[in-house]
Parts: structure tokens; C-alpha cells; sequence
């Protein structure tokens, strides 16, 4: 007889840097739903001090925020070689937008207004498979 | 810095080369002006030379020498008679002020036989007086026996402009010379007549091209201002979307939350309610991304930047995409690919929105169970252009209402009271693309048979134009 062993999958830990609260909850909610655990900061200064306290396994990017906006978050990160993966949810949709996250090692971009809670949840699942 | 440099000096060029010009007229305006006074000047003492030897003709050489050049001369009849031709020939022109004959005394002056002056009058000269003023040029023109014009000179007199002409006996020895005086001051009012057609004449071009100077600087200002206004205008209009977009995706995402909550699920009712919302936010975002197309369309300044496009391939997604709709609508669908088609440079972006305003027109007004056909093609008639359709067995288009179908917010009438989910932009956007990038679009129509579309587009690609901002449709990832 052999035994089946459950193994205990820890819950991936999300961070939700975004300004527009009632979103970033919809967001979280969504997220919780699909078996994550989230974390939400409404501002880039917030998300910088909370990642130098706690590792996240991925980080949800909001652009355009009060004290510091998405493109420092990532500029920041890079210099102290956080290497969380970090998809960018703005509704900033220039292709130099696309570009500069991409250049600044944002995996995964997306527009807010025209994506579903569901593509998002989907594309984080992609992310750690 | 090179090219900042270029840029400026090509601003200005406009600015340098019309004062450049200014300069040049003003330069030719006064040359020619000189010239003609030089001129007019030269021609007066040509006249005044040839009135002095006329005068000089008149003069019997016998009565000169009845003369002895002093004092005792008064009352001779010689002297009388050319005392009365002196005044004779002073009155012919009013501008002649002395005439007179000298004589010379063999040394170095001349002196004065008779002049045209009364005797009362305080510029008399008696016979005999010494021209004290005597220069070299008038002592020449007795010995040679030469007529000649000098002046403007100052003597006890005034200033004056004087012709002299000799006299001469049988000989050809000089006996005197007549003068003639005009004054300088009227002398000079002729000549600077002459100067005004040219002054004025060049006066009138610099303030033409001053005018036109000031006209065109204006006109850039204004151009220059427009621009701003322009690049303001997109700035709002960029933020006022980004700024309706946030609440939406609030709407949007919350929404969802409540329309697939398991744990906690809404009543049908509620279901119906919630779903509306969605639909009409979905519809909200549709609408202000095409206004803020149409708005970059309009002021002219929205970006095309070509990659590589396979246009069948942009079809595919799009088709993928709009999965969901077809098999609602169980629409069956015809790809007629031409694989030979290669990839063009093409913004991908504006392709993306011609196919999916077509697309998605064609499955909104198509009938339950029709047929949505896409085309992309080589056709005969447009050899250099690929060729594209898009095909629906819906609605149509009424006769009445085809020639409007592009029109900016026209909707079809029978569009309009069947079909709710429209904004009347998307047509109006897909035709300004298509011709902004040299293609052309056309349909034919027949109601509740369907609608084709037809567009070109150019097999060369599109060419890069900069602008502040790139159109928006579509969906991006990194």
C-alpha cells in the first residue's frame, strides 16, 4: 500500500501596487478566488518599503500613482535586483508605454479597461506554471 | 546640436532671405536714385551751357571792344545796348539769376564789363570791378576760348551753378565771357524731382515686402499658437480617456466580481441588472477610445509606425477573438487567405482596428445562422494594392441611407432601432485610416440581403509618420 502524500502547496503571494483602491480589491477579490494570497499598497513608496520587508512571488504594477509612479517601481526594482516577476496593469496604452515596461522588465502588460478580471487571473496562473 | 542648429537657421531662413532682399532693394533703390540725380544733373548743365553759348551768339564781339572796362562805360551806347540784352536774357528763364561778360585783365582775375543787375540793386557790379573769386577754370575757359559749367560754388554772390560761354572776335580771340548763374537752391529742386519716382518707387517696394514681412511672421505666430492649441487639445484629450478609463475599470472589473461570485450569487433578477451594467460600461470604454480616435484623427496628428504585418494572421486573432459572438450568433464563416500575400510594413495597430471595426460590424448586423466571409486577396484592378472584404448576410445597408454610411456618428436607420450596441464612429475611423495610408474603401449593400466591404491597401506598406500619439483599438502585450 502505498501512501498518498498531499503535498502542502503554500499560497503564491501577490502584491497589488494601485492607487484606485476599489480596483486594486476587485483585483485582490478576483485573485483570492483563484487560490493567491494579495497584498494591496496604493502608492510605489509603499510597494518599494513593504518588498524590502516581504518577498512577493509576483507583483501587480499600476503606472500612473501619487508619490511614485509604476516606471520608478520598476527602475527601482532593477537597481536592488529584485527579480520578482511584475505584470504592468495601466490604462496608459502608447506603444512607448509597452515598450519602456517591457525594456524595464515588466513581464506582462495589461490594459485595464479592456481586459476581464478572468484574462487576469489567467495570465497570473500562466506566470507560475 | 547640429540638427537643432539646422532646425532654427531653417526656421529663419525665410526671415533672412526677405531682409537679405530688403537690403538688396534698398542698395539698388539708392544706387539708382544717385544715378538719376547724377544724371538729371549732368543733363541740366548740358542745357545751361548750350542757353549760355545761345546767349553768348547774341552778343556782338564789335560792342565788347567799343568797351573799356571801367567807370567811363557808363551811358556808352554799347554799354547800354548789351546792359539792356543782359537783362534780356536773365528775363527769358526764371531760374537765371546773373548774366553778365567779363573781361580779363591779363593777370589773374577777370572783371566785370556789364551785368543784367540794376545799378540800385545791392548785388550790382560796375563795370570794371574785380571778380576777386577768379579760379584757374574760369581763367582756362578765357584763354581757350571754351565754354563750360561749374558750381555749385560760394561766392560774394550766394551759392551758385554758372555756365560760361566765350565770346570771340573774327579771330577766334576770346574777348570776354558771358556768365550765367542760376542758383543752387533752385538749381538742386529739379534734380531732386528726378530722385522721387526712384526713392519712392523703392520706398514702395520695401514696404511691400515689409508688409508681406509682417503678414507672414503673423501667420507663423498664429500657425505656431495653432500648433499649441493643437498639442494641448491632444494632451487633454489623452487624459480626459485615461481619466474616464479608470472608473470604468472599476465598473468593469467589479462587475465581474458580482457576476461570478459562487460562493454568494446574485438572484436572477439582480443577474439581468448587473449584466446590463456591464454592457453598457463595456460600450462606455468602446465609445471613449473611439472618440479619442477621432479626435487624433481629426487634429491630424495621430503616429503611424510600421513593423511587419501579416494582415491574414491579424485576421486569425481578431476571428479568435470574436470566437464567442460567432458561435452565439452560429454564424458560419468563409477565410479566403491568399498565403502568397507577403507581410507589409504596417502600423499593426491601425490594422487591427480597420479588421475589427469591420469584424465586429459584420457579426453585430449579421442575421442568426448567416455567413460572415473575409477576403484578402491580389485583385487585377488594384495591381498595387492587396485586396480585402468583408462580408456579412445581415441587415444591409438601406439605398437612403448609403451615401452617409462613413459619415462621422450616422448610423443606418434600421441599424439604429435594431441593433442598440453602436456609436456611429467606427466606420468614420476605419475610412480615415485606410485613405490616411493611401488605400480607398467602398461597400455595396442591399438590405436584409447584407453588406461588403471592400478596401485597398497599398502592397508598399505604410509609411512612418511621427506623431504625439498612436491610435488606440486593439489589445497589447508585452
Amino acid at each position: 500500500m502505498s501512501t498518498v502524500v498531499a503535498a502542502k502547496v503554500e499560497a503564491k503571494k501577490i502584491l497589488i501596487v494601485e492607487d484606485e483602491r476599489m480596483l486594486a480589491e476587485a483585483l485582490a477579490v478576483k485573485l483570492q478566488r483563484s487560490g493567491f494570497q494579495t497584498h494591496i499598497v496604493s502608492n510605489g513608496a509603499e510597494g518599494l518599503n513593504i518588498l524590502a520587508e516581504e518577498n512577493f512571488d509576483l507583483i501587480i504594477l499600476d503606472l500612473i500613482m501619487p508619490e511614485m509612479d509604476g516606471f520608478s517601481v520598476l527602475e527601482k526594482l532593477r537597481l536592488k535586483r529584485n527579480r520578482t516577476p511584475v505584470i504592468v496593469a495601466s490604462n496608459l496604452r502608447q506603444d512607448q508605454d509597452f515598450e519602456r515596461a517591457k525594456k524595464l522588465g515588466a513581464v506582462d502588460y495589461i490594459v485595464k479597461s479592456r481586459s476581464s478580471l478572468s484574462e487576469i487571473a489567467e495570465k497570473v496562473k500562466k506566470i507560475f506554471t | 546640436m547640429i540638427t537643432n542648429f539646422m532646425k532654427s537657421l531653417k526656421k529663419y531662413l525665410k526671415y533672412i532671405l526677405i531682409l537679405g532682399l530688403i537690403a538688396g532693394i534698398a542698395v539698388i533703390g539708392l544706387v539708382a536714385t544717385f544715378n538719376a540725380a547724377a544724371k538729371a544733373d549732368m543733363h541740366q548743365r548740358e542745357a545751361l551751357q548750350i542757353r549760355a553759348e545761345t546767349a553768348a551768339k547774341a552778343i556782338e564781339a564789335g560792342k565788347i571792344l567799343d568797351l573799356r572796362g571801367s567807370e567811363n562805360d557808363l551811358g556808352a551806347p554799347s554799354y547800354e545796348d548789351l546792359k539792356r540784352k543782359m537783362v534780356a536774357i536773365r528775363e527769358i528763364r526764371p531760374d537765371t539769376r546773373f548774366v553778365y561778360l567779363m573781361g580779363y585783365d591779363g593777370a589773374d582775375k577777370l572783371f566785370f564789363y556789364v551785368d543784367s543787375e540794376d545799378p540800385e540793386s545791392e548785388d550790382y557790379s560796375a563795370p570794371g570791378d574785380v571778380y576777386e573769386e577768379t579760379n584757374a577754370a574760369e581763367l582756362a575757359a578765357f584763354k581757350h576760348g571754351r565754354s563750360f559749367v561749374e558750381g555749385p560754388l560760394t561766392d560774394d554772390w550766394g551759392t551758385w551753378v554758372t555756365a560760361f560761354a566765350p565770346i570771340n572776335n573774327a579771330d577766334g580771340e576770346t574777348l570776354a565771357l558771358l556768365g550765367m548763374d542760376v542758383e543752387s537752391s533752385l538749381w538742386y529742386v529739379s534734380i531732386r524731382e528726378k530722385e522721387v519716382a526712384p526713392f519712392l518707387m523703392t520706398l514702395f517696394l520695401i514696404m511691400l515686402i515689409g508688409v508681406y514681412l509682417y503678414i507672414s511672421w503673423r501667420n507663423d505666430l498664429y500657425i505656431a499658437k495653432m500648433k499649441k492649441v493643437d498639442t494641448m487639445k491632444t494632451e487633454f484629450v489623452s487624459l480626459a480617456s485615461h481619466q474616464l478609463n479608470t472608473p470604468l475599470s472599476t465598473i468593469n472589473w467589479i462587475t465581474d466580481l458580482l457576476l461570478t461570485d459562487q460562493d454568494d450569487p446574485l438572484t436572477t433578477g439582480q443577474k439581468k441588472y448587473v449584466e446590463g451594467v456591464a454592457v453598457a460600461s463595456g460600450r462606455m470604454v468602446n465609445l471613449v477610445d473611439a472618440l479619442l480616435n477621432v479626435s487624433r484623427i481629426e487634429m491630424g496628428t495621430f503616429a503611424v509606425t510600421p513593423v511587419s504585418v501579416n494582415l491574414g494572421e491579424v485576421v486569425q486573432s481578431l476571428l479568435a477573438e470574436l470566437d464567442h459572438q460567432i458561435k452565439d450568433k452560429k454564424l458560419s464563416v468563409e477565410k479566403e487567405i491568399d498565403s502568397s500575400i507577403p507581410a507589409i510594413p504596417a502600423d499593426e495597430s491601425l490594422v487591427r482596428i480597420i479588421f475589427q471595426n469591420l469584424l465586429t460590424n459584420a457579426v453585430k448586423y449579421n442575421t442568426p445562422g448567416g455567413t460572415l466571409a473575409v477576403k484578402i486577396a491580389r485583385n487585377p484592378a488594384f495591381p498595387h494594392m492587396i485586396y480585402s472584404e468583408v462580408r456579412d448576410t445581415g441587415l444591409g445597408v438601406p439605398k437612403k441611407d448609403q451615401a452617409r454610411i462613413f459619415q462621422k456618428l450616422f448610423r443606418a436607420d434600421n441599424a439604429r432601432t435594431k441593433i442598440a450596441d453602436g456609436n456611429g464612429l467606427g466606420l468614420y475611423i476605419v475610412k480615415a485610416i485606410i485613405e490616411s495610408v493611401g488605400g480607398t474603401i467602398w461597400f455595396e449593400s442591399e438590405e436584409n440581403k447584407g453588406t461588403t466591404f471592400s478596401f485597398t491597401l497599398p502592397l508598399e506598406g505604410m509609411k512612418a509618420r511621427e506623431g504625439a500619439k498612436a491610435l488606440v483599438g486593439g489589445k497589447h502585450v508585452v
